[in-house]
């Protein structure tokens, strides 16, 4: 280990930067608060990559929408020949394939923009915050250092900082794309008819629901299981320890260890179980709700064609934007939660 | 995980012909009765898609729960059966770091990655035989994008873990670090001596030496990922191209292509899918061997866990015959060439400068470590592998880094033999630690140490319970190692007043700087530079005039009414 250079010892960060732990099963902190302080993390890492990000974002988000637009022009151009309006020939199809082609380049190159963003920014934003997290531990008073609850919110504050760093930045920027994706969306079904917006989108409510208290029960479990963890990170530390590893052997302590690591593991498996059996029966209920509402509007949608009242194209349009709609509030729901 | 991977495919046969129904109804007054059918097995689909959805997490979390059990089960048989001197290594602890990242995050990802591959190698495959009809070239194209996928991906993760190994005592040094700066037994330090802003600063530089290295991947992913994604875009654009042309020739109706489109993009995520993770586990894999599986097998020549009593040596004299040892990935021996006989019931006590050896000499006699050269006997046999294990059971110590676990009081003193926690009070007078016990809030049962909320005790009274601790088995052989360094000057007394007592009838080795607590020993040991340089009784030593007869000379002045060295100028 390399000695300090006295010269370089700066003044710690202020003491209250980690406040006193909120008791247990307490309010999860505000998500939107939190997300703009994350968000006010990362500009001040990067700010050129963070305005990428955003820009890349809603390129992103503006992709899916144009796929399917492209994807009408096609359908109705066939339909056209089909119905013998024009001639039967490659010709007229062959720009809509060239767009299309070149949309799902644009949707992989920004893709692959987005990763590279998140590798280059995650160590900047990774480091900005680790080290804000160093200066506050070692600027918290010692008497209050050494309460057990301190150790607990420093054990959690270091666990976002691994691989939950990445996930949250990567959830981020999909959490973007979701959104605007979902607006270019909305604006489709919108356009064709605003009860087929909401017809869509109204059974997502009781989706939404279960996903806020999923989160809910999701971080007070984490919040609740955080010292349970640590126990048994305790009991390993101790059988894996080079330290007790002396005392572990003479008086032949592993198994008793042993056993006292797997009791904490069978304590948070039941929970997490207990969790996860309780959000899989609501899913089912809120997704059956969903699925109907896309089956009805699949029939409008097809009693309007049989009318003559909708092109074929439109229906291809509207069908997938309805059922792209749901999947990314879903998966926007999920990630918005989760992170 | 079937099913799921059998819906893409039947999802497309289902557009198809739902699509087909409603182009064929347009103008008809009963258009619903075609299509009612179609648009129900749609629904039916995608509700079995959702349920087993919403099943896959209980699911997984058990079977990640499970394996976290097998994995650390494995690697703490590795550690228990590893010699302590191989444990205490760097090379040990570099190889147990990676160990255990792996069987934590890495395994889960390979569960995740080797459904999602199955599933999606399953609905590509499903995909590509309802596509045939419409063409190999539709059905097969985007299996080329899949393949260039899986070769960048596989080049890749093996440079990554070429460099993630490279780099992992860089890494350990940077954890390392900042745990120091988190850690409750380092803040008193980290406070008074002002480390903190040097600390961080040197953490800081590992960071961004450790992220400099990726960079350098990252750049290069990225160059290839962009050429990549164009060729896959022309590869969808070539099927794209073949498909309007049987619609524009009349091979294929609008319903065909509707399904045939959306199940083309599914079949190239589907194949890029199954690149992925298939490189994603193969690089996982690659870790597993690696790592874990490779630390595991380390235990595969170790022996087991220790059982008590099973053919331990029945105690008797202690003989070290020509022993050395060497420290792992050091040069110089601890112990050199040592030869030593100690009758059984004997006190003997070891004395030495710092780095003599005395705690090496201890840790061998009580077949903690393994001698490099030479044997060690107990009553004439010699301390194989199994005995030594065994051996353990016949002996007790404190030792002067002794463990503080931050468990309940009672545990701490119980630990020293957990098969008679009737004993505790009794060990604890012996130790000296009943009146540490007793000013505490709920006595034996009381949580020790910060780390869980427990009340925190002064060295000396930890350093008690330890004592404490030692006293618990009725042991063969007794080592204290430094068992005052930490206790007041009246505790000191009274541990060596008890010392006769307690270790009446047994073999007992004290190690200590004290001179005048050696004394009381049936014969002392002088080390240095390891090897015992002197052996007698303290006044056979005095006698002697050596580094014994020294050392007590430069402590005896301290204790002397006389003006010490210097004094008489002032």
């Amino acid at each position: 280990m390399d000695t300090p250079d006295p010269q370089t010892v700066r003044p710690t960060a202020p003491v209250d930067a980690i406040a006193p732990a909120p008791p247990s099963r307490s309010r999860p902190p505000s998500p939107w608060r939190t997300l703009l302080r994350f968000s006010l993390a990362a500009w001040r890492a990067c700010p050129a990559g963070a305005l990428g990000e955003v820009a890349l974002v809603l390129l992103s988000g503006a992709l899916p929408a144009a796929t399917l637009w492209a994807g009408r022009g096609a359908v109705d151009a066939m339909a056209a020949m089909v119905s013998g309006r024009s001639p039967r020939a490659l010709g007229p199809l062959l720009p809509w394939a060239a767009a299309l082609a070149a949309l799902a380049a644009a949707t992989h190159l920004a893709a692959a923009g987005r990763a590279a963003l998140t590798a280059f920014l995650r160590p900047r934003v990774g480091v900005r915050l680790e080290r804000a997290l160093l200066e506050a531990a070692s600027g918290i008073d010692l008497a209050a250092y050494e309460q057990a609850d301190t150790f607990d919110r420093l054990e959690r504050s270091r666990a976002v900082l691994g691989y939950r760093l990445t996930n949250i930045l990567v959830f981020l920027t999909e959490i973007g794309v979701a959104g605007a994706t979902l607006a270019a969306y909305t604006g489709l079904l919108w356009a064709a008819s605003p009860y087929l917006a909401l017809a869509v989108a109204l059974p997502a409510v009781p989706s939404m629901a279960l996903k806020v208290w999923s989160a809910r029960e999701g971080y007070v479990h984490d919040y609740d299981a955080a010292p349970v963890r640590r126990r048994m990170g305790y009991m390993r530390s101790l059988l894996l320890g080079a330290s007790p590893g002396q005392e572990v052997r003479l008086f032949g302590l592993t198994a008793h260890l042993n056993s006292r690591w797997n009791e904490g593991h069978r304590r948070w498996r039941a929970e997490s179980l207990a969790k996860d059996r309780a959000e899989a029966g609501a899913a089912i209920g809120t997704t059956a709700a969903q699925v109907l509402a896309y089956a009805v509007a699949v029939a409008v949608l097809a009693g309007l064609i049989a009318h003559g009242r909708l092109s074929l194209g439109a229906y291809v349009v509207l069908t997938g934007a309805a059922a792209a709609f749901q999947g990314e509030l879903e998966g926007l729901l999920w990630r918005g939660c989760s992170h | 995980m079937l099913v799921e991977g059998l819906l893409p495919a039947l999802t497309f046969v289902v557009t198809r012909h739902l699509v087909d129904a409603i182009t064929a109804s347009i103008g008809h007054a009963r258009w619903w009765a075609a299509v009612a059918p179609w648009l129900a097995a749609l629904v039916a689909l995608r509700l079995v898609s959702a349920a087993g959805t919403a099943l896959q997490a209980p699911l997984t979390t058990e079977i990640r729960e499970r394996l976290e059990v097998w994995a650390h089960e494995g690697v703490m048989a590795v550690s228990a059966a590893a010699d302590l001197a191989e444990l205490q290594s760097g090379p040990f602890q570099d190889a147990l770091a990676r160990a255990t990242w792996v069987s934590g995050v890495q395994m889960v990802n390979v569960l995740f990655y080797l459904t999602q591959s199955a599933s999606s190698l399953f609905s590509a495959l499903s995909l590509s035989a309802v596509l045939l009809p419409y063409g190999a070239g539709v059905s097969l194209l985007p299996l080329v994008g899949g393949v260039a996928t899986y070769l960048r991906e596989n080049r890749f993760a093996a440079e990554q873990y070429d460099y993630d190994t490279g780099q992992v005592r860089l890494r350990r040094r940077r954890d390392a670090l900042a745990g120091m700066l988190t850690d409750r037994a380092a803040a008193k330090e980290v406070r008074l001596w002002g480390a903190a802003g040097a600390w961080i600063d040197l953490w800081e530089n590992h960071w961004w030496q450790l992220v400099r290295g990726q960079r350098a991947i990252e750049v290069r992913k990225a160059r290839t990922a962009t050429g990549l994604d164009l060729g896959r875009a022309l590869l969808y654009g070539a099927a794209l191209v073949l498909l309007l042309t049987d619609v524009a020739h009349g091979r294929a109706a609008i319903g065909a292509y509707i399904a045939a489109t959306a199940a083309l993009l599914q079949l190239e995520g589907s194949w890029n899918w199954v690149s992925t993770a298939l490189q994603e586990v193969g690089s996982d894999m690659r870790r597993l061997r690696g790592d874990l599986f490779a630390f595991l097998e380390r235990g595969a020549g170790m022996h087991g866990l220790p059982e008590p009593g099973n053919g331990a040596p029945g105690g008797g004299d202690i003989e070290l015959d020509g022993v050395s040892f060497t420290y792992p990935g050091q040069e110089r021996a601890a112990l050199n060439g040592v030869t030593l006989r100690i009758p059984a019931g004997q006190r003997v006590g070891v004395v030495g400068p710092n780095g003599a050896g005395k705690s090496t000499l201890a840790r061998l006699l009580l077949g903690l470590y393994r001698p490099a050269e030479g044997t060690v006997r107990v009553g004439g046999v010699a301390l194989t592998d199994e005995r030594r294990r065994a051996w353990w059971r016949t002996c007790s110590a404190v030792f002067q880094d002794f463990t503080r676990y931050h468990l309940t009081a009672r545990e701490n003193i119980a630990f020293g033999d957990l098969g008679r926690p009737e004993r505790v009070a009794q060990a604890a007078e012996s130790g000296g630690a009943t009146a540490v016990l007793a000013e505490l809030p709920e006595g034996q049962d009381s949580l020790l140490g910060p780390t869980f909320g427990g009340r925190d005790l002064s060295g000396g009274q930890w350093q008690r319970l330890a004592t404490a601790r030692a006293f618990m088995p009725e042991a063969a052989l007794v080592v204290l190692d430094e068992p005052t360094a930490a206790l007041d000057p009246l505790a000191e007394t009274g541990v060596y007043e008890r010392f006769a007592d307690l270790t009446r009838g047994r073999t007992a080795i004290l190690i200590s700087h004290r001179l005048a607590s050696a004394r009381q020993c049936d014969r002392i040991l002088v080390l240095e530079a390891g090897r015992i340089v002197e052996d007698g009784t303290h006044a056979e030593l005095l006698a002697r005039g050596g580094l014994y007869a020294r050392l007590w000379a430069g402590q005896a002045q301290w204790y002397a009414d006389a003006p010490l060295q210097g004094e008489g100028g002032m």
